[in-house]
C-alpha cells in the first residue's frame, strides 16, 4: 500500500512540475532583452563598462539590461559625468511612446558601433561619445 | 556532472553521520546530508573561483572525492539502500498519505506562484550575482560600486550554487534557481518533520509540518527565488541540532552546529548577526565546558574563513554600514520611528502571520519558561537586532520596512514554530509519546 501511495505521489508531482514547466518556459521581458543585446554582449571591447541611456525612466529596464549583459558592467550616469571615448548603450523600449533618449544634456555621438533593430520589443545601439 | 557529484556528496555525508551515530531517522540524515553537500559545493566552487582553478578540474575533484569516500566505505554505502530500520519507527499509510498530500499541495502552490527568473530581487541580485560567477575569469567585476544597487557585498551561497550548476550544464537556465528554491523549501518542511520523528513524536511532527506549511507563506517566499528561505533553513538547522545534542552528547554534533550556524553568514549579511548571537548564547551556556566551545568553533572555522576572506578581499562595504554614522545614533531617541516600525510589524506580523502569533502567545501563556529557553533567547535577540537596524537605518524607514519586514519575519518564523512544538514535546514527553505510539 505504501508503495502505491508513493507512486501516486510521484505521478502527481511530476504532472504538476511538467504542467508548470511549460508555462515557465515561455520567454519574458528578460529573455527578449537578452536576445536584443546578444550581439553587444559578444562584441569584444577595450573595456567592460558601458554607460546606459534609455527612452524610459524604468529602473527595471536598466537592471534587466545589466542582467542580460553580465559580465559587462552597465553604468547609469549623467552624460556630462561620462569620460570621453566611453561606450554608450542606448536601449529603446518599443512599448514607450517617447522615442528619444532621456538625458539632462544632449548626447553627442562620435560613432555608432552596433544598431540592433527589433521592432517587437527593443531596439539597442552601442555608441561611442 | 555537478548534480552527480552532489548525489555522491550526499551519500558520503550520510555515511559520515551514520558512522558517528548522530541520528536514527533516515529522513533527518538525508536532509542534513543534503545541506552539508550544498554548503560544501558552495564553499568549494567559491574557492575554485578565488584561486582561478579550471572548472573541469574542479568538477572532477568535486566528483571524485565523495566517490572515493563511498568506495572506501562500501559496506556502509550499500547499507544506505537496505530497508533496515533498527528503530522500529513506521508511518501508518494514512500518515504517509497526509504528508505526501501536503507536499503535493505545496508543490502546486509553489509553481503557481513562480515566475520565470523569479521576482525582482531574484534576477536583480541573486541570479545576477550567479551570472557573474558563471564567467569565472570575470567574476570579480561584480564587486564594484558602479552597480551598488545589486548589493555586491551580499554573500555568495545562493549565487555560487546557481552558477556551479549552470556551468556544469553549460547553460544559463531560469529553471536552476527555481528548482533550488523548490528543494530548499521541501527540505525545510522535511527537516521539521524528521526532527520530531527522530524523537518518535510522529503526530506532533506531522502537526508542526502542517503548521509550518500553512502559516508562514512558505510557498510565496520560496517561489520568489530569494535567499530568505535558505537563510530560514540554516537558522533552523543549528537549533534543531542543538536540541538533538542535548539528548545525544556526541561532540561531532558541536562541529555540525558550529558549521551550520556560521554558514548563515555565507547566505546573507543577517546570517552573520545570527551567528554572533548564537555563539554568544552558546558560549554562555557552555562557559564551564570550554571543550564544547572549541568544537563549536572548529565547525565554524571553514565558513568563517570564507566569509572573512570574501568580505576583506572582494565585497564592497555594506550600504547600511557605510551610511551609518555616529549621528545615526540620534535616531534612537526619535519616538516616531518606533511607532512606524511598530505599525508595520503589527500589519505584517499580526495580520499576515496570525497563526504564528497565536501560537507564540499561547505558548508563553501556557508556560512562560519557554521564553527562558536557549532557542527563544537566540530568536528574540535576532528579532531585537533587526528592530534596531530599522531604528538606525540610513535609508528611508518606510521604504526599508516595506521592502524587508516580511522577509525578516520569514527568517525566524520556521524556527519559532519548531521551537514551540519542541519545547512542549519535551515538557509533555509522556503524553506525546503515547499519542504517537
Amino acid at each position: 500500500m505504501k508503495k502505491t501511495i508513493i507512486v501516486i505521489f510521484v505521478i502527481i508531482i511530476s504532472y504538476i512540475i511538467y504542467n508548470n514547466y511549460k508555462s515557465l518556459s515561455k520567454e519574458n521581458d528578460i529573455d527578449f532583452l537578452e536576445k536584443s543585446l546578444v550581439k553587444i554582449k559578444d562584441i569584444s571591447l577595450d573595456t567592460n563598462e558601458l554607460y546606459y541611456f534609455s527612452n524610459t525612466k524604468s529602473v527595471a529596464l536598466y537592471y534587466k539590461t545589466q542582467f542580460a549583459l553580465t559580465p559587462k558592467i552597465v553604468i547609469k550616469k549623467e552624460f556630462l559625468d561620462i569620460p570621453a571615448d566611453s561606450y554608450i548603450l542606448a536601449v529603446f523600449d518599443n512599448k514607450t511612446k517617447n522615442k528619444k533618449l532621456i538625458s539632462n544634456k544632449k548626447i553627442s555621438i562620435k560613432d555608432t558601433i552596433i544598431n540592433v533593430i527589433d521592432n517587437t520589443h527593443y531596439q539597442v545601439m552601442l555608441l561611442r561619445n | 556532472m555537478i548534480l552527480i557529484a552532489i548525489l555522491f556528496s550526499c551519500f558520503s555525508f550520510y555515511i559520515l553521520l551514520d558512522n558517528f551515530k548522530l541520528f536514527n531517522n533516515k529522513l533527518l540524515k538525508i536532509v542534513i546530508s543534503i545541506f552539508l553537500s550544498v554548503s560544501f559545493l558552495s564553499f568549494s566552487f567559491s574557492l575554485s573561483l578565488f584561486t582561478g582553478m579550471n572548472f573541469t578540474l574542479y568538477q572532477i575533484l568535486f566528483l571524485i572525492t565523495p566517490i572515493i569516500y563511498c568506495i572506501v566505505n562500501y559496506k556502509y554505502f550499500t547499507a544506505i539502500f537496505k530497508k533496515v530500520d533498527s528503530t522500529n519507527f513506521k508511518l501508518l499509510n494514512s500518515e504517509l498519505a497526509i504528508i505526501l498530500f501536503c507536499l503535493v499541495l505545496f508543490t502546486s502552490m509553489f509553481f503557481f506562484n513562480s515566475l520565470r527568473w523569479g521576482r525582482w530581487d531574484a534576477w536583480a541580485i541573486w541570479s545576477l550575482h550567479a551570472k557573474f560567477l558563471y564567467f569565472n575569469d570575470q567574476f570579480a567585476s561584480l564587486f564594484t560600486n558602479n552597480i551598488i544597487w545589486t548589493h555586491p557585498d551580499y554573500p555568495l551561497m545562493l549565487p555560487s550554487l546557481i552558477a556551479s550548476i549552470w556551468k556544469s550544464l553549460g547553460i544559463i537556465s531560469p529553471m536552476v534557481p527555481l528548482f533550488i528554491s523548490y528543494f530548499t523549501a521541501i527540505c525545510l518542511l522535511l527537516l521539521v518533520l524528521s526532527s520530531f520523528f527522530e524523537f518518535r513524536f510522529k503526530t506532533l511532527g506531522i502537526i508542526s509540518f502542517i503548521v509550518v506549511l500553512s502559516s508562514i507563506l512558505l510557498d510565496y517566499f520560496s517561489s520568489s527565488q530569494y535567499s530568505d528561505t535558505l537563510l530560514s533553513v540554516f537558522i533552523l538547522i543549528p537549533i534543531v541540532l542543538k536540541n538533538h545534542f542535548d539528548k545525544n552528547k556526541s561532540l561531532f554534533f558541536l562541529i555540525l552546529i558550529g558549521f551550520f550556524a556560521a554558514t548563515n553568514g555565507w547566505i546573507k549579511n543577517e546570517g552573520v548577526i545570527f551567528f554572533v548571537i548564537f555563539f554568544l548564547f552558546f558560549s554562555f551556556d557552555n562557559i564551564k565546558k570550554i571543550k564544547n566551545i572549541i568544537y563549536f568553533l572548529l565547525g565554524a572555522l571553514i565558513p568563517l574563513l570564507f566569509i572573512i576572506y570574501f568580505k576583506t578581499h572582494y565585497a564592497p562595504v555594506n550600504d547600511l554600514v557605510n551610511a551609518t554614522s555616529i549621528d545615526s545614533l540620534n535616531k534612537l531617541t526619535e519616538i516616531n520611528r518606533y511607532s512606524t516600525i511598530y505599525d508595520y510589524l503589527l500589519e505584517k506580523v499580526i495580520y499576515k502571520n496570525s497563526l504564528l502569533i497565536i501560537l507564540l502567545i499561547s505558548a508563553i501563556a501556557i508556560d512562560y519558561k519557554y521564553c527562558l529557553t536557549f532557542d527563544f533567547k537566540v530568536i528574540i535577540s535576532l528579532f531585537i537586532i533587526y528592530f534596531l537596524v530599522y531604528v538606525l537605518t540610513p535609508h528611508g524607514l518606510e521604504w526599508h520596512l516595506r521592502t524587508s519586514v516580511d522577509r525578516i519575519i520569514h527568517h525566524i518564523s520556521p524556527a519559532i514554530i519548531y521551537t514551540i512544538f519542541f519545547y512542549f514535546s519535551q515538557k509533555y514527553e509522556v503524553i506525546f509519546a503515547k499519542i504517537s505510539s
